[in-house]
């Protein structure tokens, strides 16, 4: 490939992206604007009901729930759609040379403009809360450790899906499990008297991921070294499992599209 | 001299049924019985060296194996044996308006859709005039493509397709589509694009256009290079074994 169609063709990922957003609600009543009010009223309804079923302060919970949600509505967003992206646009692997990873680029990019739009809902909320605390800072970094956990994790999957196409049940499934299993819905001291449970959250990686964003947003606190080490850990083993199986399966896949 | 295209002992195989065998559960079932999955050959061992400056025609029946044949010379396809070396700058045609979204303007369209074929940004604005001007289509470019008649869906696609100066062309079969006098137009362009010494390798089941336009035929039967020579005697043996062959 020359330098002008690498050129080309990364233009086309950035385009590519710019259009699915773009047409996502082109046409729609009140257009572009559900971009916001989507996760928006999703949010709200989620931190409504689990107020609710937690009987905990709507004020309190909104924050501390959102601090967690946020990045991983991210993480699934990415996730699901990176592994069906490939499969999705056989139209072009079957007909044009483009790097086959380059499908589940454009989901990525995409879910992280809508992780954006979404953390804007929660700076607001955040205004209108409580005021910042100074471990707000390690946020870019935070972003970072759960875009390359959202890559790895995405990647891999993509490459899995274009081999067996009836894996996404059980991905969704599994991604609910560890949602509702971890601490991302419940405050850990909502469970304090039950020493099993806190054990067992101890060997949830999720829950060190979400403490990434629910520890300097909710509690103000810095997280602890403990949570970047498996959040980093986690990320670099997904990248590196996701590029490992491209990288081995890419020759493979163009057969199973 | 360095060959444009080596083909070397090149052989496919799709898997037979794709959909029913790309399941987890087809795949935990053949581990259990042992059973491999079932293989379609699309090309056996094909070996076919193309020299700079040559225009090469290949016919076959359907599923012959020729646009398999381009894919894999175009790079899309990586064989599951034998040896592919291109070298040049390759430039696959193999269906017009790749990338197109019916929603985006012929514009927009011209684009994403020459980002695909190899075009950055700027070598596009550079070229639009030029498609505009082939296309006839400067009236309409803003439109959406949706609102487009397949004939000017068409028109622009080729237009573009053409301003991506190729030193290697791939094309199968694309000119489907569109009035006489625009198809006239595109076979007259795409005529001075193959005599300005573009290496070119053209998928068609018109045989006479083949003969005329090619220096040189490959006729691909059930996967294999049955004849490969002068265009007229390809065709002629092309036409006496598929004239006697039952449908």
């Amino acid at each position: 490939m020359t330098s002008a169609t690498g050129t080309a063709h990364r233009y086309f990922v950035w385009l590519y992206a710019q259009n699915v957003l773009r047409l996502r609600y082109r046409g729609a009543w009140l257009g572009a604007a559900w971009s916001i009010l989507q996760p928006a009223l999703y949010l709200v309804l989620m931190a409504f009901v689990f107020a609710v079923v937690n009987r905990a302060s709507l004020r309190d919970y909104v924050v501390y729930l959102f601090a967690g949600l946020i990045p991983w509505r991210f993480l699934e967003q990415a996730a699901l759609g990176m592994m069906e992206s490939v499969p999705a646009h056989g139209m072009y692997t079957r007909k044009v040379r483009v790097p086959l990873f380059y499908f589940p680029a454009v989901q990525f990019l995409v879910a992280l403009v809508d992780f954006f739009v979404a953390f804007g809902i929660l700076v607001a909320v955040l205004a209108w809360q409580q005021p910042w605390a100074l471990p707000v800072i390690v946020l870019p970094a935070a972003v970072l450790v759960w875009a390359g956990i959202a890559a790895g994790l995405g990647l891999l999957l993509s490459v899995l899906f274009v081999f067996f196409r009836d894996i996404r049940p059980l991905v969704q499934m599994g991604l609910m499990f560890l949602l509702f299993t971890s601490t991302i819905y419940f405050k850990p001291e909502t469970i304090a008297a039950d020493a099993t449970r806190l054990r067992l959250l101890a060997w949830d990686p999720v829950c060190y991921w979400a403490a990434l964003f629910q520890k300097p947003i909710y509690a103000g606190t810095w997280p602890l070294a403990a949570d970047w080490t498996v959040s980093a850990a986690s990320a670099a083993v997904l990248l590196a499992a996701g590029a490992l199986s491209y990288r081995a399966a890419h020759n493979r896949m163009h057969y199973y599209l | 001299m360095t060959p444009a295209i080596d083909v070397q002992n090149v052989s496919v195989r799709f898997l037979k049924d794709p959909l029913r065998q790309h399941t987890l559960k087809h795949f935990l079932a053949s581990r259990r019985s042992g059973g491999r999955g079932r293989l379609f050959t699309a090309l056996d061992r094909v070996t076919v060296r193309i020299e700079p400056g040559e225009i090469v025609g290949i016919v076959g029946r359907n599923g012959s194996g020729k646009s398999t044949l381009l894919r894999v010379m175009s790079g899309i396809l990586p064989p599951v044996e034998g040896r592919v070396a291109v070298g040049r700058r390759v430039t696959p045609l193999l269906e017009l308006g790749i990338g197109f979204h019916p929603d985006l303007s012929g514009r927009e369209n011209c684009y994403v859709s020459g980002a695909l074929l190899g075009l950055p940004p700027a070598a596009v604005a550079r070229k639009l005039d030029a498609i505009l001007a082939f296309s006839e289509l400067a009236a309409f470019i803003d439109e959406p493509v949706r609102n487009y008649s397949s004939g000017m869906y068409a028109r622009l696609a080729f237009a573009l397709a053409m301003e991506v100066e190729p030193e290697l062309l791939l094309l199968d079969e694309i000119l489907g589509v569109g009035d006489e006098f625009f198809l006239r137009k595109c076979l007259f362009r795409m005529q001075q694009l193959i005599r300005s010494g573009v290496t070119t390798v053209l998928v068609s089941h018109n045989l006479d256009y083949l003969v005329a336009q090619c220096s040189r035929l490959i006729w691909l039967d059930e996967g294999r290079v049955a004849a490969d020579g002068a265009p007229g005697e390809v065709a002629a043996a092309y036409r006496s074994r598929e004239g006697h062959r039952p449908t």
